[in-house]
Protein backbone atom coordinates (compact mmCIF):
# COMPACT_ATOMS: atom_id res chain seq x y z
CA UNK A 1 0.00 0.00 0.00
CA UNK A 2 2.81 2.38 0.95
CA UNK A 3 4.56 1.64 -2.28
CA UNK A 4 1.40 2.26 -4.26
CA UNK A 5 0.97 5.66 -2.71
CA UNK A 6 4.62 6.58 -3.15
CA UNK A 7 4.64 5.62 -6.81
CA UNK A 8 1.58 7.67 -7.63
CA UNK A 9 2.25 10.14 -10.37
CA UNK A 10 1.25 13.71 -10.76
CA UNK A 11 -2.26 14.01 -12.04
CA UNK A 12 -3.75 16.95 -13.83
CA UNK A 13 -0.97 19.31 -12.77
CA UNK A 14 -1.75 19.04 -9.01
CA UNK A 15 1.42 19.88 -7.13
CA UNK A 16 2.90 16.92 -5.28
CA UNK A 17 4.56 16.96 -1.91
CA UNK A 18 6.47 14.26 -0.11
CA UNK A 19 5.74 13.15 3.42
CA UNK A 20 8.50 11.32 5.28
CA UNK A 21 7.61 9.12 8.23
CA UNK A 22 9.68 8.60 11.37
CA UNK A 23 11.19 5.43 9.91
CA UNK A 24 12.04 7.11 6.64
CA UNK A 25 9.21 5.92 4.41
CA UNK A 26 8.27 8.42 1.73
CA UNK A 27 4.76 9.18 0.56
CA UNK A 28 4.04 11.33 -2.45
CA UNK A 29 0.66 13.01 -2.32
CA UNK A 30 -1.03 15.95 -3.96
CA UNK A 31 -1.29 19.20 -2.10
CA UNK A 32 -5.04 18.81 -2.08
CA UNK A 33 -4.73 15.49 -0.29
CA UNK A 34 -2.07 16.66 2.13
CA UNK A 35 -3.74 19.90 3.03
CA UNK A 36 -6.51 18.08 4.84
CA UNK A 37 -3.91 18.18 7.55
CA UNK A 38 -4.08 21.67 8.98
CA UNK A 39 -0.43 21.34 9.98
CA UNK A 40 0.69 20.58 6.41
CA UNK A 41 -1.75 23.09 4.97
CA UNK A 42 -0.05 25.77 7.05
CA UNK A 43 3.35 24.56 5.86
CA UNK A 44 2.22 24.71 2.25
CA UNK A 45 1.08 28.26 2.82
CA UNK A 46 4.44 29.11 4.32
CA UNK A 47 6.24 27.46 1.38
CA UNK A 48 8.26 25.05 3.45
CA UNK A 49 7.38 21.75 1.83
CA UNK A 50 10.05 21.89 -0.90
CA UNK A 51 12.31 19.19 0.54
CA UNK A 52 9.57 16.95 1.82
CA UNK A 53 7.77 17.11 5.13
CA UNK A 54 9.40 15.13 7.91
CA UNK A 55 6.98 13.74 10.44
CA UNK A 56 9.29 12.52 13.22
CA UNK A 57 6.53 11.17 15.42
CA UNK A 58 4.46 9.29 12.85
CA UNK A 59 5.50 5.75 11.91
CA UNK A 60 5.31 4.55 8.33
CA UNK A 61 2.49 2.08 8.92
CA UNK A 62 0.40 4.77 10.62
CA UNK A 63 1.21 7.30 7.92
CA UNK A 64 0.08 4.75 5.34
CA UNK A 65 -3.33 4.75 6.95
CA UNK A 66 -3.41 8.52 7.22
CA UNK A 67 -2.48 8.90 3.56
CA UNK A 68 -5.12 6.33 2.56
CA UNK A 69 -7.66 8.23 4.57
CA UNK A 70 -6.70 11.57 3.07
CA UNK A 71 -6.67 10.18 -0.46
CA UNK A 72 -10.10 8.79 0.09
CA UNK A 73 -11.43 12.03 1.48
CA UNK A 74 -9.78 14.46 -0.90
CA UNK A 75 -12.38 13.72 -3.56
CA UNK A 76 -9.38 13.28 -5.82
CA UNK A 77 -9.35 9.57 -6.35
CA UNK A 78 -7.30 9.78 -9.52
CA UNK A 79 -4.12 10.50 -7.61
CA UNK A 80 -4.69 7.72 -5.13
CA UNK A 81 -3.38 4.19 -5.16
CA UNK A 82 -4.81 1.46 -7.38
CA UNK A 83 -7.35 0.30 -4.82
CA UNK A 84 -9.29 3.51 -5.07
CA UNK A 85 -9.76 4.15 -8.73
CA UNK A 86 -13.49 4.69 -8.57
CA UNK A 87 -14.70 8.08 -7.53
CA UNK A 88 -15.68 7.85 -3.92
CA UNK A 89 -19.30 8.43 -3.19
CA UNK A 90 -20.49 9.37 0.25
CA UNK A 91 -21.59 5.82 0.90
CA UNK A 92 -18.24 4.41 -0.05
CA UNK A 93 -16.56 6.94 2.18
CA UNK A 94 -18.68 5.91 5.12
CA UNK A 95 -17.92 2.28 4.47
CA UNK A 96 -14.24 3.00 4.11
CA UNK A 97 -14.19 4.97 7.36
CA UNK A 98 -16.11 2.33 9.26
CA UNK A 99 -13.83 -0.44 8.03
CA UNK A 100 -10.74 1.60 8.78
CA UNK A 101 -11.54 2.16 12.44
CA UNK A 102 -13.29 -1.13 13.10
CA UNK A 103 -10.31 -3.15 11.99
CA UNK A 104 -7.80 -1.44 14.22
CA UNK A 105 -6.40 -3.02 17.33
CA UNK A 106 -6.09 -0.75 20.32
CA UNK A 107 -2.43 0.32 20.17
CA UNK A 108 -2.73 1.13 16.47
CA UNK A 109 -5.95 3.03 17.03
CA UNK A 110 -4.26 5.22 19.64
CA UNK A 111 -1.26 5.82 17.40
CA UNK A 112 -3.64 6.89 14.68
CA UNK A 113 -5.33 9.27 17.13
CA UNK A 114 -1.98 10.78 18.06
CA UNK A 115 -1.07 11.15 14.39
CA UNK A 116 -4.41 12.77 13.57
CA UNK A 117 -3.94 15.09 16.51
CA UNK A 118 -0.37 15.97 15.52
CA UNK A 119 -1.21 16.47 11.86
CA UNK A 120 -4.38 18.25 12.90
CA UNK A 121 -6.84 16.38 10.70
CA UNK A 122 -10.04 17.09 12.53
CA UNK A 123 -12.30 14.61 10.76
CA UNK A 124 -9.88 11.74 11.30
CA UNK A 125 -9.33 12.72 14.92
CA UNK A 126 -13.07 12.89 15.55
CA UNK A 127 -13.67 9.58 13.83
CA UNK A 128 -10.99 7.72 15.76
CA UNK A 129 -11.93 9.33 19.07
CA UNK A 130 -15.54 8.43 18.40
CA UNK A 131 -14.47 4.83 17.97
CA UNK A 132 -12.84 4.90 21.41
CA UNK A 133 -15.87 6.64 22.89
CA UNK A 134 -18.08 3.90 21.44
CA UNK A 135 -15.84 1.29 23.01
CA UNK A 136 -16.24 3.00 26.40
CA UNK A 137 -19.92 3.81 26.33
CA UNK A 138 -22.16 1.74 28.53
CA UNK A 139 -19.28 -0.10 30.17
CA UNK A 140 -18.61 -0.52 33.86
CA UNK A 141 -15.20 0.62 35.15
CA UNK A 142 -14.10 -3.04 35.27
CA UNK A 143 -15.04 -3.54 31.64
CA UNK A 144 -13.28 -0.32 30.67
CA UNK A 145 -10.12 -1.46 32.41
CA UNK A 146 -10.30 -4.78 30.64
CA UNK A 147 -10.95 -3.23 27.22
CA UNK A 148 -8.00 -0.87 27.47
CA UNK A 149 -5.68 -2.88 29.76
CA UNK A 150 -5.82 -0.20 32.42
CA UNK A 151 -4.48 -1.11 35.82
CA UNK A 152 -6.64 -0.28 38.82
CA UNK A 153 -4.41 1.69 41.16
CA UNK A 154 -7.14 2.60 43.65
CA UNK A 155 -7.49 0.97 47.02
CA UNK A 156 -10.87 -0.72 47.38
CA UNK A 157 -11.88 2.04 49.82
CA UNK A 158 -10.93 4.79 47.38
CA UNK A 159 -12.85 3.18 44.57
CA UNK A 160 -15.89 2.68 46.78
CA UNK A 161 -15.77 6.35 47.76
CA UNK A 162 -15.74 7.46 44.11
CA UNK A 163 -18.62 5.17 43.28
CA UNK A 164 -20.59 6.40 46.24
CA UNK A 165 -19.94 10.04 45.49
CA UNK A 166 -21.10 9.69 41.88
CA UNK A 167 -23.65 6.99 42.56
CA UNK A 168 -26.05 8.31 39.90
CA UNK A 169 -23.58 7.49 37.15
CA UNK A 170 -23.34 3.90 38.33
CA UNK A 171 -27.09 3.17 38.31
CA UNK A 172 -28.34 0.24 36.27
CA UNK B 1 7.38 -14.66 12.25
CA UNK B 2 5.72 -11.72 13.87
CA UNK B 3 2.37 -13.44 13.46
CA UNK B 4 3.58 -16.48 15.33
CA UNK B 5 4.84 -14.44 18.22
CA UNK B 6 1.59 -12.60 18.42
CA UNK B 7 -0.29 -15.84 18.54
CA UNK B 8 1.92 -17.14 21.34
CA UNK B 9 1.44 -14.00 23.33
CA UNK B 10 -2.33 -14.23 23.07
CA UNK B 11 -2.15 -17.67 24.52
CA UNK B 12 0.07 -16.27 27.25
CA UNK B 13 -2.55 -13.67 27.98
CA UNK B 14 -5.09 -16.28 28.88
CA UNK B 15 -2.92 -18.43 31.09
CA UNK B 16 -1.14 -15.30 32.35
CA UNK B 17 1.83 -17.23 33.73
CA UNK B 18 4.90 -17.57 31.55
CA UNK B 19 7.05 -14.42 31.47
CA UNK B 20 6.90 -12.99 27.96
CA UNK B 21 9.84 -12.62 25.65
CA UNK B 22 10.69 -9.03 24.82
CA UNK B 23 9.34 -8.56 21.25
CA UNK B 24 8.13 -4.98 20.99
CA UNK B 25 4.70 -5.67 19.57
CA UNK B 26 3.71 -8.06 22.33
CA UNK B 27 4.65 -5.60 25.04
CA UNK B 28 2.58 -2.86 23.40
CA UNK B 29 -0.53 -4.96 23.23
CA UNK B 30 -0.65 -5.49 26.98
CA UNK B 31 0.39 -1.97 27.77
CA UNK B 32 -2.14 0.58 28.88
CA UNK B 33 -1.74 2.86 25.88
CA UNK B 34 -4.90 4.87 26.27
CA UNK B 35 -3.93 6.32 29.65
CA UNK B 36 -0.81 7.75 28.02
CA UNK B 37 -2.77 9.91 25.64
CA UNK B 38 -2.63 13.59 26.59
CA UNK B 39 -5.44 15.08 28.66
CA UNK B 40 -6.92 17.07 25.82
CA UNK B 41 -7.41 13.99 23.64
CA UNK B 42 -8.89 11.96 26.47
CA UNK B 43 -11.24 14.81 27.30
CA UNK B 44 -12.14 15.03 23.62
CA UNK B 45 -13.02 11.34 23.71
CA UNK B 46 -15.08 11.82 26.86
CA UNK B 47 -17.08 14.61 25.24
CA UNK B 48 -18.25 11.98 22.74
CA UNK B 49 -19.56 9.69 25.48
CA UNK B 50 -22.80 10.19 27.35
CA UNK B 51 -21.97 12.35 30.37
CA UNK B 52 -22.76 9.55 32.84
CA UNK B 53 -20.27 7.26 31.09
CA UNK B 54 -17.65 9.99 31.29
CA UNK B 55 -18.24 10.42 35.02
CA UNK B 56 -18.03 6.66 35.47
CA UNK B 57 -14.47 6.66 34.15
CA UNK B 58 -13.53 8.40 37.42
CA UNK B 59 -13.53 4.94 39.04
CA UNK B 60 -11.22 3.38 36.46
CA UNK B 61 -7.89 4.59 37.77
CA UNK B 62 -6.17 7.64 39.21
CA UNK B 63 -5.26 8.80 35.72
CA UNK B 64 -8.95 8.99 34.91
CA UNK B 65 -10.31 10.16 38.22
CA UNK B 66 -10.50 13.86 37.44
CA UNK B 67 -10.59 13.91 33.65
CA UNK B 68 -14.35 14.29 33.50
CA UNK B 69 -14.11 17.49 35.53
CA UNK B 70 -12.48 19.09 32.48
CA UNK B 71 -15.51 18.49 30.30
CA UNK B 72 -17.11 21.72 29.11
CA UNK B 73 -20.63 20.42 29.60
CA UNK B 74 -22.44 18.97 32.58
CA UNK B 75 -25.49 17.11 31.31
CA UNK B 76 -27.80 15.61 33.89
CA UNK B 77 -31.02 13.66 33.56
CA UNK B 78 -32.79 13.59 36.90
CA UNK B 79 -35.56 11.32 35.68
CA UNK B 80 -37.18 10.69 32.35
CA UNK B 81 -40.90 10.24 31.75
CA UNK B 82 -41.95 7.07 30.07
CA UNK B 83 -38.60 5.36 30.32
CA UNK B 84 -39.32 1.76 31.13
CA UNK B 85 -36.83 -0.83 32.31
CA UNK B 86 -34.49 1.78 33.67
CA UNK B 87 -34.10 3.31 37.09
CA UNK B 88 -34.16 6.69 35.31
CA UNK B 89 -37.86 6.16 34.70
CA UNK B 90 -38.60 6.77 38.39
CA UNK B 91 -37.73 10.01 40.18
CA UNK B 92 -35.23 9.41 42.98
CA UNK B 93 -34.03 11.98 45.46
CA UNK B 94 -31.00 9.83 46.28
CA UNK B 95 -29.89 9.92 42.70
CA UNK B 96 -30.31 13.66 42.49
CA UNK B 97 -28.34 14.08 45.71
CA UNK B 98 -25.46 12.13 44.24
CA UNK B 99 -25.59 14.42 41.20
CA UNK B 100 -25.16 17.30 43.60
CA UNK B 101 -22.08 15.62 45.07
CA UNK B 102 -20.60 15.17 41.59
CA UNK B 103 -21.24 18.82 40.84
CA UNK B 104 -19.87 20.09 44.15
CA UNK B 105 -16.76 17.94 43.90
CA UNK B 106 -16.05 19.38 40.48
CA UNK B 107 -16.49 22.92 41.72
CA UNK B 108 -14.32 22.35 44.80
CA UNK B 109 -11.44 20.77 42.90
CA UNK B 110 -8.63 23.31 43.06
CA UNK B 111 -8.16 24.32 39.42
CA UNK B 112 -11.58 23.38 38.22
CA UNK B 113 -12.60 24.08 34.69
CA UNK B 114 -15.56 26.36 34.19
CA UNK B 115 -18.76 24.63 33.30
CA UNK B 116 -19.59 26.04 29.88
CA UNK B 117 -22.94 24.35 29.56
CA UNK B 118 -25.32 23.04 32.16
CA UNK B 119 -28.09 20.93 30.73
CA UNK B 120 -30.67 19.39 33.00
CA UNK B 121 -33.56 17.18 32.08
CA UNK B 122 -36.14 17.01 34.84
CA UNK B 123 -39.82 16.88 35.63
CA UNK B 124 -41.87 19.90 36.55
CA UNK B 125 -44.33 17.69 38.41
CA UNK B 126 -41.67 16.32 40.77
CA UNK B 127 -41.13 19.00 43.45
CA UNK B 128 -37.74 17.82 44.74
CA UNK B 129 -36.34 17.77 41.22
CA UNK B 130 -37.40 21.40 40.76
CA UNK B 131 -35.77 22.30 44.06
CA UNK B 132 -32.45 20.73 43.10
CA UNK B 133 -32.55 22.23 39.63
CA UNK B 134 -32.52 25.71 41.15
CA UNK B 135 -29.61 24.72 43.35
CA UNK B 136 -27.62 23.20 40.48
CA UNK B 137 -28.18 26.24 38.29
CA UNK B 138 -26.82 28.55 40.97
CA UNK B 139 -23.88 26.23 41.73
CA UNK B 140 -22.79 25.65 38.15
CA UNK B 141 -23.18 29.28 37.11
CA UNK B 142 -22.73 28.25 33.50
CA UNK B 143 -22.71 30.69 30.57
CA UNK B 144 -25.05 28.37 28.73
CA UNK B 145 -28.04 26.95 30.50
CA UNK B 146 -30.36 24.42 28.95
CA UNK B 147 -33.45 23.11 30.72
CA UNK B 148 -35.45 20.24 29.33
CA UNK B 149 -38.65 20.30 31.33
CA UNK B 150 -40.97 17.34 31.25
CA UNK B 151 -44.32 17.00 32.93
CA UNK B 152 -46.76 14.14 33.27
CA UNK B 153 -49.95 14.51 31.29
CA UNK B 154 -53.33 14.62 32.98
CA UNK B 155 -52.73 17.35 35.55
CA UNK B 156 -55.72 19.47 36.49
CA UNK B 157 -56.31 21.81 33.51
CA UNK B 158 -53.06 20.48 32.08
CA UNK B 159 -51.30 23.18 34.02
CA UNK B 160 -48.32 22.66 36.29
CA UNK B 161 -48.64 26.24 37.51
CA UNK B 162 -46.49 29.31 37.55
CA UNK B 163 -42.80 29.05 38.15
CA UNK B 164 -39.85 31.29 38.08
CA UNK B 165 -36.26 30.84 37.09
CA UNK B 166 -33.43 32.75 38.68
CA UNK B 167 -30.54 33.13 36.31
CA UNK B 168 -27.02 32.93 37.74
CA UNK B 169 -24.50 35.72 37.04
CA UNK B 170 -22.63 34.00 34.20
CA UNK B 171 -25.57 32.90 32.09
CA UNK B 172 -25.83 34.61 28.73
CA UNK B 173 -27.63 31.88 26.79
CA UNK B 174 -30.80 30.24 27.96
CA UNK B 175 -32.50 27.41 26.18
CA UNK B 176 -35.84 26.21 27.49
CA UNK B 177 -37.19 22.95 26.15
CA UNK B 178 -40.61 22.29 27.71
CA UNK B 179 -42.02 18.92 26.69
CA UNK B 180 -45.66 19.37 27.46
CA UNK B 181 -48.22 22.17 27.46
CA UNK B 182 -48.69 21.81 31.20
CA UNK B 183 -45.31 23.46 31.63
CA UNK B 184 -45.66 27.21 31.47
CA UNK B 185 -42.80 29.39 30.34
CA UNK B 186 -41.09 30.60 33.52
CA UNK B 187 -40.87 34.07 34.91
CA UNK B 188 -37.22 34.99 34.46
CA UNK B 189 -35.58 36.94 37.21
CA UNK B 190 -32.30 37.59 38.97
CA UNK B 191 -29.92 40.50 38.54
CA UNK B 192 -28.29 38.94 35.51
CA UNK B 193 -31.40 38.79 33.40
CA UNK B 194 -29.77 42.04 32.28
CA UNK B 195 -26.93 40.22 30.57
CA UNK B 196 -28.90 37.52 28.80
CA UNK B 197 -27.93 37.60 25.11
CA UNK B 198 -29.78 34.65 23.67
CA UNK B 199 -33.10 33.12 24.63
CA UNK B 200 -34.55 30.05 23.01
CA UNK B 201 -37.99 28.83 23.91
CA UNK B 202 -38.47 25.60 22.03
CA UNK B 203 -41.22 23.22 22.91
CA UNK B 204 -44.84 22.44 23.29
CA UNK B 205 -45.82 25.26 25.51
CA UNK B 206 -48.58 27.85 25.59
CA UNK B 207 -47.02 31.23 25.01
CA UNK B 208 -48.86 34.23 26.39
CA UNK B 209 -48.00 37.86 26.20
CA UNK B 210 -47.26 37.94 29.93
CA UNK B 211 -44.10 35.89 29.40
CA UNK B 212 -42.79 38.65 27.18
CA UNK B 213 -44.11 41.46 29.36
CA UNK B 214 -42.88 40.16 32.68
CA UNK B 215 -39.24 40.63 31.99
CA UNK B 216 -37.01 43.37 30.68
CA UNK B 217 -34.10 41.93 28.71
CA UNK B 218 -31.84 44.86 27.92
CA UNK B 219 -29.01 42.78 26.37
CA UNK B 220 -31.02 40.22 24.48
CA UNK B 221 -29.86 40.01 20.87
CA UNK B 222 -31.36 36.76 19.75
CA UNK B 223 -34.76 35.27 20.42
CA UNK B 224 -36.11 31.99 19.10
CA UNK B 225 -39.71 30.99 19.64
CA UNK B 226 -40.21 27.48 18.37
CA UNK B 227 -43.17 25.07 18.41
CA UNK B 228 -45.10 27.15 20.92
CA UNK B 229 -48.84 27.71 20.74
CA UNK B 230 -50.53 31.09 20.84
CA UNK B 231 -53.91 31.42 22.55
CA UNK B 232 -53.94 35.14 21.68
CA UNK B 233 -51.81 37.71 19.90
CA UNK B 234 -48.27 38.45 21.03
CA UNK B 235 -46.10 41.49 20.61
CA UNK B 236 -42.33 41.40 20.57
CA UNK B 237 -41.17 44.95 21.13
CA UNK B 238 -38.16 47.11 21.78
CA UNK B 239 -39.81 48.03 25.03
CA UNK B 240 -38.92 44.65 26.50
CA UNK B 241 -35.89 43.81 24.32
CA UNK B 242 -34.28 47.02 23.10
CA UNK B 243 -31.23 45.28 21.54
CA UNK B 244 -33.03 42.48 19.75
CA UNK B 245 -31.22 41.82 16.45
CA UNK B 246 -32.28 38.36 15.40
CA UNK B 247 -35.68 36.78 15.74
CA UNK B 248 -36.80 33.35 14.70
CA UNK B 249 -40.44 32.35 14.94
CA UNK B 250 -40.64 28.74 13.91
CA UNK B 251 -43.57 26.34 13.81
CA UNK B 252 -45.56 28.51 16.16
CA UNK B 253 -49.19 27.41 16.07
CA UNK B 254 -52.41 28.98 17.21
CA UNK B 255 -54.49 27.25 19.85
CA UNK B 256 -57.58 26.31 17.84
CA UNK B 257 -59.05 26.86 14.41
CA UNK B 258 -61.13 29.73 15.76
CA UNK B 259 -58.26 31.41 17.61
CA UNK B 260 -57.56 34.87 16.27
CA UNK B 261 -53.92 35.32 17.14
CA UNK B 262 -51.41 37.55 15.42
CA UNK B 263 -47.77 38.38 15.87
CA UNK B 264 -46.43 41.91 16.05
CA UNK B 265 -42.71 42.56 15.86
CA UNK B 266 -41.89 46.13 16.72
CA UNK B 267 -38.15 46.09 17.16
CA UNK B 268 -35.92 49.06 16.39
CA UNK B 269 -32.63 47.13 16.18
CA UNK B 270 -33.86 43.99 14.46
CA UNK B 271 -31.77 42.99 11.44
CA UNK B 272 -32.83 39.41 10.80
CA UNK B 273 -36.26 37.86 10.87
CA UNK B 274 -37.24 34.28 10.14
CA UNK B 275 -40.90 33.33 10.25
CA UNK B 276 -41.19 29.72 9.25
CA UNK B 277 -43.69 26.92 9.50
CA UNK B 278 -43.20 23.37 8.42
CA UNK B 279 -45.21 23.05 5.23
CA UNK B 280 -48.78 22.61 6.35
CA UNK B 281 -50.32 21.61 3.07
CA UNK B 282 -50.27 18.38 1.12
CA UNK B 283 -50.18 18.21 -2.66
CA UNK B 284 -53.60 18.62 -4.29
CA UNK B 285 -53.35 15.13 -5.68
CA UNK B 286 -53.02 13.67 -2.18
CA UNK B 287 -55.58 11.29 -0.80
CA UNK B 288 -58.54 13.36 0.38
CA UNK B 289 -59.17 10.99 3.27
CA UNK B 290 -56.21 12.40 5.13
CA UNK B 291 -56.77 13.32 8.74
CA UNK B 292 -54.95 13.85 11.96
CA UNK B 293 -56.03 13.50 15.55
CA UNK B 294 -57.27 16.69 17.22
CA UNK B 295 -55.19 18.45 19.83
CA UNK B 296 -56.46 20.66 22.59
CA UNK B 297 -53.46 22.87 22.15
CA UNK B 298 -52.87 23.20 18.46
CA UNK B 299 -55.11 24.21 15.61
CA UNK B 300 -55.21 21.75 12.77
CA UNK B 301 -54.14 24.53 10.44
CA UNK B 302 -52.36 27.65 11.65
CA UNK B 303 -53.24 30.96 10.13
CA UNK B 304 -52.17 34.09 11.98
CA UNK B 305 -54.82 36.79 12.07
CA UNK B 306 -52.19 39.43 11.44
CA UNK B 307 -48.45 39.76 11.13
CA UNK B 308 -47.20 43.23 11.79
CA UNK B 309 -43.63 44.34 11.41
CA UNK B 310 -41.86 47.52 12.33
CA UNK B 311 -38.13 47.00 12.07
CA UNK B 312 -36.40 49.99 10.52
CA UNK B 313 -33.01 48.21 10.41
CA UNK B 314 -34.22 44.90 9.03
CA UNK B 315 -31.98 43.44 6.32
CA UNK B 316 -32.99 39.80 6.18
CA UNK B 317 -36.60 38.75 5.80
CA UNK B 318 -37.39 35.06 5.52
CA UNK B 319 -40.95 33.81 5.40
CA UNK B 320 -41.59 30.16 4.84
CA UNK B 321 -44.96 28.46 4.54
CA UNK B 322 -46.76 30.56 7.13
CA UNK B 323 -50.13 32.09 6.41
CA UNK B 324 -51.51 35.32 7.76
CA UNK B 325 -54.81 37.00 6.99
CA UNK B 326 -52.94 40.25 6.88
CA UNK B 327 -49.27 41.17 6.67
CA UNK B 328 -48.54 44.75 7.58
CA UNK B 329 -45.13 46.30 7.40
CA UNK B 330 -44.70 49.71 8.98
CA UNK B 331 -41.01 49.89 8.22
CA UNK B 332 -38.02 47.81 7.21
CA UNK B 333 -34.40 48.69 6.46
CA UNK B 334 -32.74 48.26 3.10
CA UNK B 335 -33.29 44.55 2.63
CA UNK B 336 -30.29 42.51 1.52
CA UNK B 337 -31.93 39.11 1.59
CA UNK B 338 -35.56 38.26 1.10
CA UNK B 339 -37.11 34.88 0.77
CA UNK B 340 -40.83 34.27 0.69
CA UNK B 341 -42.03 30.75 0.07
CA UNK B 342 -45.62 29.65 0.02
CA UNK B 343 -47.14 26.29 -0.74
CA UNK B 344 -50.61 25.72 -2.09
CA UNK B 345 -52.38 22.47 -1.51
CA UNK B 346 -54.78 20.49 0.53
CA UNK B 347 -55.13 21.60 4.12
CA UNK B 348 -54.91 19.22 7.03
CA UNK B 349 -58.29 18.40 8.50
CA UNK B 350 -59.98 16.20 11.02
CA UNK B 351 -61.88 13.13 9.94
CA UNK B 352 -65.32 14.73 10.00
CA UNK B 353 -64.33 17.97 8.28
CA UNK B 354 -64.70 18.88 4.65
CA UNK B 355 -61.52 18.76 2.67
CA UNK B 356 -60.33 22.28 1.90
CA UNK B 357 -57.53 23.74 -0.11
CA UNK B 358 -55.23 26.65 -0.16
CA UNK B 359 -55.32 27.61 -3.81
CA UNK B 360 -52.60 29.15 -5.90
CA UNK B 361 -54.76 32.30 -6.01
CA UNK B 362 -54.65 32.47 -2.20
CA UNK B 363 -50.88 32.13 -2.35
CA UNK B 364 -50.63 34.77 -5.05
CA UNK B 365 -52.60 37.15 -2.91
CA UNK B 366 -50.48 36.47 0.13
CA UNK B 367 -47.26 36.85 -1.85
CA UNK B 368 -48.35 40.11 -3.45
CA UNK B 369 -49.44 41.41 -0.08
CA UNK B 370 -46.10 40.61 1.51
CA UNK B 371 -44.01 42.00 -1.36
CA UNK B 372 -46.09 45.15 -1.58
CA UNK B 373 -45.53 45.75 2.11
CA UNK B 374 -41.81 45.04 1.81
CA UNK B 375 -41.42 47.32 -1.21
CA UNK B 376 -39.96 50.29 0.72
CA UNK B 377 -37.07 48.00 1.70
CA UNK B 378 -36.59 46.69 -1.81
CA UNK B 379 -35.98 50.03 -3.44
CA UNK B 380 -34.19 52.14 -4.28
CA UNK B 381 -31.91 49.36 -5.34
CA UNK B 382 -29.50 48.94 -8.19
CA UNK B 383 -30.07 45.62 -9.80
CA UNK B 384 -26.41 44.98 -10.40
CA UNK B 385 -26.00 44.55 -6.66
CA UNK B 386 -28.33 41.63 -6.75
CA UNK B 387 -26.43 38.41 -6.69
CA UNK B 388 -29.31 36.06 -7.04
CA UNK B 389 -32.91 36.41 -7.72
CA UNK B 390 -35.33 33.65 -8.12
CA UNK B 391 -39.01 33.44 -8.75
CA UNK B 392 -40.40 29.99 -8.77
CA UNK B 393 -43.90 29.06 -9.57
CA UNK B 394 -45.36 25.65 -10.24
CA UNK B 395 -48.64 24.04 -9.36
CA UNK B 396 -47.70 23.92 -5.69
CA UNK B 397 -44.93 26.36 -4.86
CA UNK B 398 -44.65 30.08 -5.10
CA UNK B 399 -41.27 31.41 -4.15
CA UNK B 400 -39.50 34.71 -4.34
CA UNK B 401 -35.89 35.16 -3.36
CA UNK B 402 -33.32 37.90 -3.48
CA UNK B 403 -29.87 37.89 -2.05
CA UNK B 404 -27.50 40.74 -2.63
CA UNK B 405 -23.76 40.98 -2.70
CA UNK B 406 -23.70 43.80 -0.20
CA UNK B 407 -22.16 42.68 3.09
CA UNK B 408 -24.61 41.20 5.52
CA UNK B 409 -24.74 42.68 8.95
CA UNK B 410 -26.08 39.64 10.64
Amino acid sequence: MAAAAAEATTDGGGKMIILISADGKRFEVTEAVASQSQLISNMIEDDCTENGVRLPNVDGDILTMVVDYCNMHAGDAAAAGDTMKASSTEEELKKFDAELVQALENPVLFKLILAANFLNIKSLLDMTCQRVADMMSGKTPEQMRETFSIENDFTPEEEAAIRQENAWAFDD
Amino acid sequence: MAGKKRHDRRKGNVSNSKPLPPPKKAVEKREDVISKLPDDILVHILTMCPYSDAVRTAAVSRRWQHLHTQLPGVLLSMSVLGLLNSSLGEPSEQRVQSMERTLRRRLHDGNHHTIELLRILYRKDVPFECKYVNKFIALANAPRLELHVQCAKGLLDEDAGEWSLELPPATTQLKLRPYWYAVRPPRLHGPTVNSLRQLILNGMVVLRQEFLDNVFLPSLEELHIVKCTLPASIEITSGGMPRLKRLRVSNVAVMSDTTKAGIAVLADELTTLHVTCSCQTEPMSSDPGWFISPSRFRAVFTRYSCFRLRAPKLRVFDWHCCYADEVRVDSVGCLSDVAVQLAAGRLPRLGHQESTCLTMEDCDKQMKGILRELMPGLRPRKWNYIERKCVKRDERWLCFEISSITPKYD
